[in-house]
Parts: C-alpha cells; sequence; structure tokens
C-alpha cells in the first residue's frame, strides 16, 4: 500500500519520504515546539494537601516524590485513604482539625437528614512549582531545533495548586489546577470507594481523572521519567493535528476499580474521545480494562494479613521483595484532520486498539520496571490537500506501532537514587517504511529536602527512520537518521547514539 | 481544671472530684452507705486511635440495689453541648439548657429515640432515661453539635479525663464485671474484685 503525501502544517514529507524544499525550518520550528511542549508539561506531585490532613511527613508515601512506596501506591489506590488497621476507617489517621458539616451520627437519621459531611478547618490546598532547564549538547539535533544550548527559559514552568482530601470515610476529591501558560483544571474527580462487597472491591472515580488506569501503578511512578508509561503519542506520530497519548492524562471520564483479595486489582473506564483542534468534540468512545496482580510485598491495598501491611524493614519504607504484573486493553477513538481541506481542519475518524503489559520487580531497594504496548491504529494519516481544480484526497491506510520501555532504579538513600532508564518507539506503515527510536535515560533523583528535588536526566538518542511527521518529538526524540540515497531519504539509515541534552528538573512543594 | 461537687443526703456527706467535663456522680443512700464498706476502681483507658479517647466511659455492669432518680444538666452554650459526656443512671433525668442567643433542638437516634423539638434561649427541656446505653446528642438545627449521655443501670461508672485516667469510688465490695462504652471503639470485658477500703487497678484498652 503506498503512502499518500502528508500535507498539513507539521507534514514534512513527500510520499517518498523525502522532506520537502524549505520544509527544513518548519520541521525544525514545529519539532522544537513539540519537544518543547513535552519538555515543558514534565510535571511531578507530591500532594501537602495529604501531609496536613494526616500531620505526617512526604516520606510516609514518597521516596523521592512523586514515586510512591508501597504504602503510598496503596494509598493512592485506597482511593486517597490510609489502610486501615484492626477494621478502622481513614477519619481514624486524620489528625487535622475538621469541621462536621454533620456528625457522623446523622447517618442513622438518613433519609430524613443530610448524608453527614466534613471539611478541613484550614483549607486543603497544596501548592508546587516546577521547573526544569535542558542543556542542549553541542552538535546535537536538539540544540540545532531549539536555537541554544542553554536558557533559563523553562526555570519557572508551572505552578500547580491541590486540593484533596475526604468529604467523607468513603468519599474523596481530588483537584489540581495548573498556572503555567494557561490555567488548566487538570485533574478534578470525586472518588466513591467502597460501594459494595469488601473494602476497596468496588471504587467509582468520576470526573477529570488522572489518567487512565492501565497497570496498577500511579501515573507518576518513575523516578526519571514524569509518567511510567512513556509519554508518546503514536498518533502523533502519524498525524500532527493527533493529540492521543496512551496511558496519559488528563481524562474526563469514570472509572470503576477496585483491589481483590488484597492481591489483585482492576480497573474499567470510560472516558472521552480525543479531538483535534477546530473540530467538533466526538461521542465518548474510548474504553479501557485493567487487571494486575501482584505477589509478595505490601499488598495492594496494604491491607489483609502478615507481611501484606508492611516492609520488612522500616527504616526502608520502599524496599520489599514483590513481583507485580498487569494486562491492558483500550480501544479508543480520536477525530484528526485529514488534510484534505484548504483552511479549516477537515474531520477523519481515527479508531485504534492497544494492548499492553507492565511488569515490575522490586528486590529490596532495587526496583525494576517493565512493560510495553502496541497500538493498531484504522486510519491515522493525513491525505493529500486541495488545490486549485483539484480536491483533496483522504488517507484510509492504517498504521501499528509498538512502544516499549525499561526502567531500572536503586535507592541507594531515601534521598539519592540512581537509575536509567529505556524507551524504544516503532513505527510500521502498512506497505510502507518502519521506524525506530531509542531513547536512553540515565539520570538520578535526588530529595535535598522532603519537600524539595531535584531530578538530573540525559537524553541519548537513536533513529532508524522517520516517522510521517517528519520528527520523532511525539516520542520525546530529537534525533534523525542521516539523509542518504538519491534523491534522499530518511528513512532505511540509522543515526549513531548521540547525547542529545541534560536536563534538570527542580521541584518545590508546600 | 476540677470540679467539686458535695451533696448532703441525711447525715452522710459524699464527696467526688471530677474533671470539669465529667459529670458528677452524686452520691445515693445506698452509695453513701457502701463508701463506709466500699472500695475504689481506678485506671487508665488507652485508645487506639486514642483522639476518641475523651469519649470514653468506664462502669461496673450490674450492681445490685435501688438508685435514686436525679436530674442532671446539659447545656448548649457556644453552639457546643457542656459536658461533652455525661454518665447517668436508668431513670435519671438529664434537662437541656440553652444558655445560647439562638434556637436549638436536641434529639437522639440511638436505642430509645426521642425529639426534644425546639429549645429556645433561656428556655429547657427534660428527658427520662429509662434504656441504659450510650445515647448520642444531636442538634438538628445545628448539625455539627454533638454530645453523649450514656445510661447506665447502676451509678458507678466514671467518664475518662484528658489523658483516660478514671476513678469509680464508693463501689460496694464485691467482684464485678467491669467494661466500657465509646462510641466508636470497643473493649472487652475484665472481670474485678473490690475490696472495702481498698483501690484496685484496672487497666482498659479499647479499639476498633
Amino acid at each position: 500500500m503506498t503512502m499518500q503525501p502528508a500535507v498539513g502544517s507539521l507534514a514534512v514529507r513527500s510520499r517518498s519520504g523525502r522532506r520537502k524544499p524549505g520544509a527544513l525550518p518548519l520541521f525544525v520550528a514545529s519539532a522544537a515546539a513539540a519537544v518543547t511542549f513535552f519538555a515543558a508539561t514534565r510535571e511531578a506531585r507530591a500532594v501537602p494537601s495529604f501531609a496536613r490532613k494526616y500531620q505526617t511527613g512526604c516520606q510516609t508515601c514518597h521516596t523521592v516524590y512523586p514515586m510512591l512506596n508501597p504504602f503510598g501506591e496503596a494509598f493512592r489506590r485506597n482511593g486517597y485513604r490510609f489502610p486501615s488497621r484492626n477494621g478502622g476507617v481513614d477519619s481514624d489517621s486524620e489528625k487535622s482539625p475538621m469541621l462536621q458539616l454533620g456528625q457522623e451520627e446523622y447517618k442513622k437519621t438518613f433519609p430524613n437528614s443530610v448524608w453527614p459531611g466534613k471539611i478541613p478547618e484550614s483549607i486543603p490546598l497544596g501548592v508546587m512549582f516546577n521547573g526544569s532547564v535542558p542543556v542542549n549538547l553541542p552538535g546535537s539535533e536538539a540544540k540545532d531545533q531549539a536555537g541554544n544550548t542553554f536558557t533559563w527559559g523553562g526555570i519557572a514552568a508551572e505552578v500547580h495548586l491541590f486540593g484533596a482530601g475526604a468529604l467523607s470515610d468513603t468519599l474523596t476529591y481530588f483537584t489540581q489546577v495548573t498556572i503555567a501558560d494557561s490555567v488548566d483544571i487538570e485533574t478534578a474527580y470525586l472518588l466513591w470507594n467502597d460501594i459494595v462487597g469488601p473494602s476497596h472491591a468496588v471504587n467509582l472515580w468520576v470526573g477529570r481523572l488522572f489518567a487512565p488506569q492501565l497497570t496498577s501503578f500511579g501515573l507518576h511512578s518513575s523516578y526519571l521519567s514524569d509518567t511510567m508509561m512513556p509519554a508518546v503519542s503514536v498518533a502523533g506520530l502519524y498525524n500532527p493535528s493527533g493529540t492521543f497519548t496512551l496511558g496519559q492524562g488528563h481524562t474526563d471520564g469514570a472509572e470503576l476499580n477496585g483491589t481483590l483479595a488484597h492481591r489483585f486489582d482492576y480497573a474499567i473506564g470510560w472516558v472521552a474521545s480525543s479531538n483535534a483542534s477546530g473540530l467538533s468534540m466526538p461521542n465518548a468512545e474510548d474504553a479501557y480494562a485493567h487487571i494486575g496482580v501482584k505477589i509478595g510485598g505490601v499488598s495492594f491495598d496494604g491491607e489483609g494479613e502478615g507481611s501484606g501491611t508492611g516492609v520488612p524493614d522500616p527504616l526502608k519504607p520502599w524496599a520489599e521483595r514483590s513481583i507485580t504484573f498487569d494486562v491492558f486493553g483500550y480501544h479508543g477513538m480520536a477525530n484528526l484532520d485529514n488534510g484534505t481541506g484548504v483552511v479549516s481542519p477537515t474531520m477523519q475518524r481515527d479508531r485504534f486498539n492497544a494492548l499492553g503489559a507492565a511488569l515490575r520487580v522490586h528486590f529490596d531497594s532495587l526496583m525494576f520496571t517493565a512493560g510495553g504496548q502496541a497500538e493498531f491504529h484504522q486510519s491515522p494519516y493525513q491525505g493529500s490537500a486541495a488545490a486549485a481544480g483539484v480536491a483533496g484526497a483522504p488517507n484510509t491506510d492504517s498504521a501499528r506501532a509498538f512502544v516499549q520501555y525499561d526502567e531500572l532504579d536503586y535507592v541507594i538513600f531515601p534521598w539519592l537514587v540512581p537509575g536509567v532508564r529505556a524507551e524504544i518507539t516503532q513505527t510500521t506503515v502498512d506497505g510502507g517504511d518502519a521506524g525506530t527510536l531509542i531513547r536512553l535515560i540515565p539520570g538520578i533523583a535526588l530529595l535535598p529536602r522532603s519537600n524539595f528535588r531535584l531530578i538530573l536526566t540525559g537524553d541519548i538518542e537513536r533513529a532508524t527512520g522517520l516517522p510521517t511527521t517528519g520528527s520523532w518529538a511525539a516520542a520525546g526524540g530529537f534525533v534523525s537518521p542521516p539523509l542518504v540515497g538519491t534523491p534522499p531519504s530518511a528513512n532505511g539509515q540509522r543515526s549513531n547514539f548521540k547525547a542529545e541534552q541534560i536536563q534538570l528538573t527542580a521541584g518545590v512543594s508546600y | 481544671m476540677s470540679a467539686h461537687v458535695s451533696r448532703t443526703i441525711g447525715k452522710i456527706t459524699a464527696a467526688v472530684a471530677v474533671a470539669a467535663a465529667v459529670a458528677s456522680i452524686p452520691s445515693t443512700p445506698q452509695l453513701a452507705a457502701a463508701a463506709d464498706s466500699g472500695g475504689t476502681i481506678k485506671g487508665t483507658v488507652t485508645a487506639e486511635p486514642s483522639k476518641y479517647l475523651p469519649d470514653t466511659v468506664v462502669f461496673l455492669k450490674q450492681v445490685a440495689g435501688a438508685y435514686k432518680a436525679r436530674t442532671v444538666d446539659m447545656d448548649q452554650k457556644g453552639m457546643k453541648f457542656i459536658p461533652r459526656f455525661l454518665a447517668v443512671t436508668s431513670g435519671d433525668s438529664v434537662r437541656f439548657l440553652n444558655s445560647d442567643t439562638v434556637d436549638h433542638n436536641v434529639f437522639s437516634p440511638d436505642i430509645d429515640p426521642y425529639n426534644l423539638g425546639m429549645i429556645k434561649p433561656g428556655a429547657s427541656s427534660m428527658h427520662v432515661f429509662t434504656k441504659t446505653g450510650g445515647y448520642t446528642q444531636l442538634c438538628s438545627i445545628h448539625p455539627e453539635m454533638i454530645a453523649y449521655v450514656w445510661v447506665g443501670q447502676n451509678p458507678f461508672s466514671a467518664v475518662v479525663d484528658a489523658q483516660g485516667n478514671y476513678s469509680i469510688k464508693n463501689v460496694p465490695a464485691g467482684t464485678y464485671t467491669l467494661s466500657a462504652w465509646n462510641p466508636k471503639l470497643k473493649t472487652s470485658d475484665k472481670s474485678v474484685t473490690v475490696k472495702a477500703g481498698e483501690t484496685t487497678e484496672i487497666k482498659v484498652s479499647i479499639a476498633r
């Protein structure tokens, strides 16, 4: 099957894969913009609202935040509630003064009275500043695209305002407003926990979720990357208007989830479909499911008999011996710009399916995480643009991609965690060229103070071929293979491993 | 701070010193008579979680005798029930006062539910407790207000102080079952033998 020319604001490749004359500046600009976007959205979360509520330090739940320790993961999974001890409830652990909007005993008089609730006497607000400064190494394509080696431009990238807490022992909430170039409600959802059956078995979370839960771990469960699953927009590799990124936030919808027998967890979600700018919002067609199992270590909910409730060494709350395995499936739909319009975007509906798995192994202070997902897109490409007297032609070719990641971390001290991460993205075009991007990310996570973290990472890349958008930016990459042949082609060649960038990310929360 | 309450009944005077927020245990003829031959049970209650500790009463389950009914006050002042925890005996009355400048209500959904209706500022309303157990006191107008009334079979009970200490005095010599009640936590019964003129120490723990 032959590729149709991709035409769009960011599309720079012709049918043969050659770069169009004069397209390089646009390519560089768009790639830099995309890279800036992905770099700027590197976020981290530790929520001082919870520290205030329970009058406890960050290290109760985190190592180098936002990385959660096993207790913190149990807290998150339980709907931001402390694991129960001896049949207790979350408010048993609550230490900050609460204003009762109705004493708990009003449950006895329901429905003749309002179901009781409570709010903290002080506003449950947390604030976090995040920023990062990249150094684009000499000779790198990152430097070529950015036009500089170093800039302070990202040091104050964003401010997060958190509001999180509990309305009752079963109803909790989490909200997050991010102030960057714009103000966004990034997360705002209610968590109705323990709806029926045993504790934690059936929970319903509704609103703007952090992300679809496709694994047993939180969105930010990585020391070196903002998210555990790579922020690779496969749709964005094929079509510059594609924004869908599997497993990333923030997603409007509802999720039914729970923990069964302390060692199994699941999530079933129905969330909004994605939409290219300028197109009408599609019906919510996206749905997903995940199941996970954990052997050894702290149980998923931090409850149960024996070792499930705690780590072996209280001085090392991150260290346990366990294996966690997850599988998931995702069906989605996206409205894309098919590129055939002259001015306005023209809709092309791309349905896609994804299958994936994840593995995490803890061996005391050593942690290994691996995962991968295959995405099958029905019609992600842009077609040919309309020209004078000639109608544009959509492209209905399908495409596939495989994204894989591995991360190895070792907690030397609770404030010092070196690690290395690899992200591999492979695109497979029907009847056309394939491409591969390999990113190696060595780094170190530091916690000079409990609420102040620094993460230093490098970015070493190698690429074979280029996506149809002409850039690996949607996979977080800078590098492109050398152009060879007559006419020059970007595909079929392989670049050497190149050190592209060093980045320092800082965060302060209070 | 402690309050000192004394009451003269006939020729015998009994005195009980308790924490300010704790209801007094007045003497009755039987109780006062027991003072000569009675003993004391005291100790400390530990609670997990400890924040629920103040809402705890320690009591003897069954002590034979006839106990004269009395009237005890519980006020509503500053949008709070004062005291927060009151221990009375079955047959006693509690007079609910309103020392605030706003209307209040008193009702309880527990055991033998009642609703005393609107209580105007400066007014009061009475309720006689005839069934034993713990009663939550709520104000339907101000849902944040809460208090507890513990109704025992006998007057041998004591609300703990802030440190969890309790003391039950003038207990007739004999062997009894000691227990505790807390609206959120539970405990196991303990057997206690009281000897005249002696003090018996019993530690009590309450938890989920």
